[in-house]
């Protein structure tokens, strides 16, 4: 059975990677995920100068996800360096996360993010915890802007988060994909909130954060079969998958590749292991060879 | 996230106290190692490791002011409530052997419901608690009632053993042959502590502690050589202690940078 995947110009042994912020913030952490078999792992947003990110609380477990609000915590891209050179050593892509506060700034980490090793950039234009940034996904004009700036000062292949959360998730895409995008990923995580009924307040310090797991599973396919009849480029597809099934119904609907976030945190890195026998299985059972066939297969009923 | 009520709290030391909470939920599940997070709505949510374990409805902390949080912690008044996550992470294995347990400073808070439980199996329990002088000195009481033997070393000679922890570890073991080391204290301690362990052909766990954010897992703050210390910690065994390079030498500061690791 044939699991290879293209993601623009990256060539992937297997579409599972790991969703960004999810074990990615140290380079032993990649190389575990590296090793338990995903076909490219992706790192924690990374910026310019460190950033502490907000105090604890920062995680609430709920039955059906995760709510969080790190805030984009990361050691800088300079710091990421030598993290990265551990994780080179395995052989997969590795893509790198970055972020900024505007359209100079995405393109300078982004400039950064290269020279730093990264085969690929995944654009953060959607984290739901971190003041404005949230913008370069909800305006395709904007969302223009920053690709075609990054496009212009990196060579690798671009690819941008998106959000449920846009008036528009299509238009922010066809935005992504007339600036030069290479790629999509949907979904980022949902703003959300939790509060704790007898201390009576928000339990996150940030009051507000990002819901991830099953519980938007759901709104992930449905953007993802929404993308995939509007733009021509790859979709990495994100948001609650748990199991083969859960990411085949990801790529029935549009997805090229899959990234694993809370499941990966809950389940551990076995978890690839399970979802390339998962799906391998599925393949057999069904009479294809090769996972490309099935990209998009729900849209021809 | 649970909600617990602050039932009593015993003054153990100068800016050091024991807090017994409520909380059925946590108690009925928690073992030695296991470690809870502390939410106070009016200030963090702070790592702690369980130093009572009273199934079915008790379990409590032992906290030193060292920061905002764990300052307000001291002071905060009996019937308060606050919110409690766990208990997380992987703590002692425990079976019925000769044992000595070594504690420096705070880190002898985990070493006592570890000494009850291999009490309870039947094994034969030594301890040593270290601080740096002798009003820093923990549990002493307490452990004295539960271990065959205690002993109490203290840098600068204030009470018992004058010397580091890792050095009456050493003689312990010189004197008389153990099944295992309990370690619990300062990196520093820790990896002195593995090396006396080494070279006496004696097996080690120990706890370790990093900087915890999200306490389930997911967001790698704690990360040690690829190791996430809430959820495959914080207690490591000597097999795989002896494999983690960063040991000793640095930690991760907020924003995930290495910093170097400090003797307290």
């Amino acid at each position: 059975m044939n699991l290879e995947t293209e993601i623009s110009s990256l060539k992937l042994s297997n579409p599972f990677m790991n969703a960004s912020g999810v074990l990615s913030t140290t380079g032993g952490l990649l190389k575990r995920i590296a090793m338990a078999g995903a076909g490219a792992v992706v790192t924690k947003s990374l910026s310019l100068d460190p950033r502490e990110g907000y105090p604890n609380p920062v995680v609430v477990e709920l039955p059906y996800g995760y709510l969080n609000a790190i805030g984009l915590a990361n050691p800088g891209l300079e710091s990421f360096r030598e993290e990265l050179r551990e994780v080179k050593d395995v052989g997969v892509p590795v893509i790198v996360s970055v972020f900024g506060s505007t359209v100079e700034e995405f393109a300078r980490a982004s400039f950064k993010a290269e020279e730093i090793g990264a085969d690929a950039i995944e654009l953060n234009l959607s984290c739901p915890h971190a003041g404005g940034l949230t913008s370069y996904s909800q305006d395709p004009k904007l969302a223009y802007d920053v690709i075609a700036r990054v496009k212009h000062s990196v060579s690798i292949p671009v690819f941008a988060k998106l959000s449920a959360e846009s008036p528009s998730i299509v238009e922010v895409a066809k935005a992504v994909e007339k600036a030069g995008g290479d790629g999509v990923t949907a979904i980022n995580t949902i703003k959300a909130m939790y509060i704790d009924v007898d201390l009576k307040r928000p339990v996150l310090s940030n009051k507000f954060g990002g819901l991830s797991g099953p519980a938007i599973k759901p709104i992930a396919v449905r953007c993802v079969y929404e993308l995939h009849e509007a733009v021509e480029i790859p979709i990495i597809g994100v948001g609650g998958i748990s199991d083969y099934r859960d990411a085949l119904e990801f790529i029935l609907a549009g997805a090229s590749a899959i990234q694993v976030g809370s499941a990966l945190a809950k389940e551990g890195f076995d978890l690839f292991r399970r979802l390339i026998n998962g799906v391998e299985g599925y393949l057999k059972l069904h009479g294809f060879s090769s996972i490309k066939e099935l990209i998009g297969y729900a849209h021809r009923c | 996230m649970h909600v617990a009520k602050l039932v009593d709290a015993k003054d153990e030391a100068r800016n050091v106290k024991t807090l017994i909470l409520e909380c059925p939920k946590i108690a009925v599940k928690a073992r030695p190692g296991n470690f809870i997070m502390v939410w106070l709505p009016s200030a963090e949510e702070v790592p702690m490791s369980l130093s009572v374990i009273k199934p079915p409805r008790l379990i409590g902390f032992t906290v030193k002011g060292v920061g905002e949080t764990t300052n307000q912690l001291l002071k905060l008044p009996l019937n308060s409530f606050i919110g409690v996550r766990g208990p997380y992470g992987r703590g002692f294995t425990v079976s019925k052997l000769k044992a000595v347990l070594v504690g420096g400073g705070v880190g002898i808070a985990p070493l006592a419901p570890l000494a009850e439980e291999l009490k309870s199996l039947g094994s034969h329990v030594e301890v040593i608690i270290a601080a740096t002088t002798a009003k820093e000195l923990i549990f002493k009481e307490r452990l004295a009632r539960i271990a065959d033997k205690l002993l109490v070393a203290t840098d600068d000679g204030t009470e018992g053993f004058k010397g580091l922890a890792h050095e009456a570890l050493d003689e312990a073991l010189s004197k008389s042959k153990a099944d295992k080391v309990y370690v619990c204290g300062p990196e520093p301690m820790i990896v002195k502590c593995m090396e006396v362990a080494l070279k006496h052909g004696v097996d080690l766990e120990a706890s370790l502690e990093r900087y915890i954010k999200c306490g389930v897992g997911l967001c790698g703050s704690c990360s040690i050589n690829g190791l996430r210390v809430c959820l495959e910690g914080p207690v490591f065994k000597l097999s795989e202690l002896v494999k983690i390079k960063e040991l000793g030498s640095y930690v991760r500061d907020a924003s995930g940078r290495k910093v170097p690791v400090t003797s307290t």
